[in-house]
């Protein structure tokens, strides 16, 4: 019976070991990064397949930049400098409550961007942004580009545009139409990154079924971890940042606002 | 906000050796050969000769192990989450099995191992990028990009959002210690408030600066056109030869990579 007892033991150290491990990979303070894909883990398959879906969206993007560049000017300067602001955004270390400031987390920024520039061009800063950052923080990495700028550009600057003007629909105040960007932007973000992960557990091999299965029970098991430690707090916190940074916009200089479309002229 | 300023710079590029000096478009061609059979690469023999090799060049060129640690935490990090999750996943043979809170965790051997691979491709990949980033400075990266025929538009917002990027970092750091000498960052509550104003603040003046900056680029003859004024020279025969080497190296070690082992 004692030794029983010792095995249900171990077996209990070995669990709580396993979640300390996850728990401390996510929560490294400073370094708690937004959780880009690094450079390495996609095989050449999914990073191509990520490339692809990210392409129209690129496209776009640029575009877009290209018209508004020639009719509005100084938009490109202006599009420079507001990229290099969410970047710089995007690095505050925000103490991760309930953590009692043992870890920070960042950001991720792109609800900020496309609340300000739209979805498509939010895309091309994130993009521009996860390159900087891929090459000189060494967060992300070049083969995995392609999916960080899905995970983090396009989910999380369409999710974050559509919250914020939903909200301004139903008519709810600046702070909480800024709360729901950045909320509803940071949620799908590590939501992409999940989906990332999770596809890479998909294998040919398998029968069909088991295999989406075991990749959909991976995307939720990391999004949970995600969730359940440092980024699931993060998302409340970049919520009420972003609102908080928007009210702070509108009371100082209303007329950014007005003249990048944000809010109407009243 | 102070680590992050001390590992963005790019100072180690703006150096003068050997690395530096090499052709940027030879080394985005080493580089980006290299990634790739990285990532494709079935063994960790691959992986672990990019990391040494690269580790080896830059410490010719008196990189110190801090700087690269620095860098190498995350990525590293990253790699354990990976592996970890691969080990969960994949595999019949338990290794290591708990539970927790009801739901079993059992780590098996063949998706360790997997992992373990993907581990060492962290490492290797992270290290080429590392390779890139400690000899490359942003502009000859866009002045690669121009001759690869990257869209103008593209190479013009990174080279704005490089240029005011350590501006607005030390500007940030400015603010948050003014903020911080008043108590900005008492409570989690205020710091959260304090981090919202900064980032307003911050959105206002690089929106300003934007309006002068294009003042000035009018000014001095910017009609919307290329910033960039700056062209690539021609390859000369000694960028054909390190292009030929790196090729002989990379196309050996994707034999040993793909039928040796």
């Amino acid at each position: 019976m004692r030794y029983l007892f010792r095995l249900e033991m171990f077996k209990m150290k070995k669990s709580t070991l396993i979640l300390l491990i996850f728990i401390s990979i996510i929560t490294i303070p400073n370094f708690a990064f937004g959780m880009h894909i690094t450079e390495g883990i996609l095989p050449p398959k999914w990073a191509i397949f990520w490339f692809v879906m990210i392409m129209p969206f690129i496209v776009i993007g640029t575009l877009k930049l290209k018209k508004n560049k020639k009719e509005v000017p100084g938009f490109m300067p202006l599009v420079g400098l507001v990229g290099a602001a969410v970047f710089v955004f995007s690095c505050f270390p925000i103490p991760v409550i309930g953590l009692n400031g043992m870890a920070t987390a960042h950001p991720a920024g792109t609800g900020m961007s496309a609340m300000l520039l739209g979805p498509f061009v939010s895309v091309v800063i994130a993009g521009i942004a996860l390159f900087i950052q891929a090459l000189f923080l060494a967060h992300g990495g070049l083969t995995t580009l392609g999916v960080n700028i899905f995970s983090m550009g396009v989910l999380g600057s369409f999710s974050g545009y559509f919250a914020f003007r939903l909200a301004q629909r139903m008519g709810m105040k600046l702070f909480w139409c800024g709360f729901a960007a950045g909320v509803v932007s940071d949620l799908f973000t590590y939501m992409g990154t999940s989906i990332g992960l999770g596809l890479l557990v998909l294998e040919g091999g398998e029968a069909f079924p088991i295999a989406i299965m075991n990749s959909a029970k991976a995307m939720l098991e990391i999004f949970v971890v995600f969730m359940t430690t440092s980024q699931g707090p993060l998302c409340v916190a970049e919520g009420i940042v972003v609102g908080f940074a928007i009210s702070y916009i509108y009371k100082v200089r209303p007329s950014i606002l007005q003249n990048l479309k944000v809010v109407k002229v009243s | 906000m102070e680590i992050l300023k001390h590992v963005v710079m790019d100072h180690f590029a703006h150096r003068n050796n050997w690395l530096t000096n090499i052709e940027v478009r030879v080394k985005l061609f080493y580089i980006g050969i290299a990634l790739i059979l990285n990532i494709s690469s079935h063994d960790i023999i691959i992986p672990l000769v990019f990391f040494a090799t690269s580790l080896i060049v830059l410490k010719t060129i008196n990189i110190s192990f801090v700087n690269l640690g620095l860098r190498m935490i995350m990525p590293l990090s990253f790699g354990v989450f990976i592996m970890l999750i691969m080990g969960l996943h994949k595999g019949e043979t338990v290794v290591l099995s708990g539970t927790f809170m009801g739901y079993e965790l059992a780590l098996k051997k063949e998706g360790l191992l997997i992992g373990l691979l993907m581990f060492t491709k962290v490492v290797g990949g992270v290290m080429l990028l590392l390779l890139l980033s400690f000899t490359t400075t942003i502009s000859k990266i866009c002045m690669a990009a121009r001759w690869m025929k990257i869209p103008e538009t593209l190479i013009e917002v990174l080279s704005f959002v490089y240029r005011y990027l350590f501006l607005l970092i030390e500007e940030t750091e400015t603010m948050m210690s003014s903020q911080r000498s008043r108590l900005g960052y008492a409570t989690w509550f205020k710091t959260i408030k304090s981090f919202g104003n900064l980032g307003g603040l911050l959105l206002i003046r690089s929106i300003i600066r934007a309006e002068n900056a294009h003042t000035a680029m009018v000014s001095r003859g910017y009609d919307g056109g290329r910033i960039l004024t700056i062209q690539l020279a021609p390859l000369v025969r000694g960028d054909y030869a390190m292009l030929l080497s790196s090729g002989i190296l990379l196309a050996f070690l994707s034999y040993l990579g793909f039928f040796c082992f």
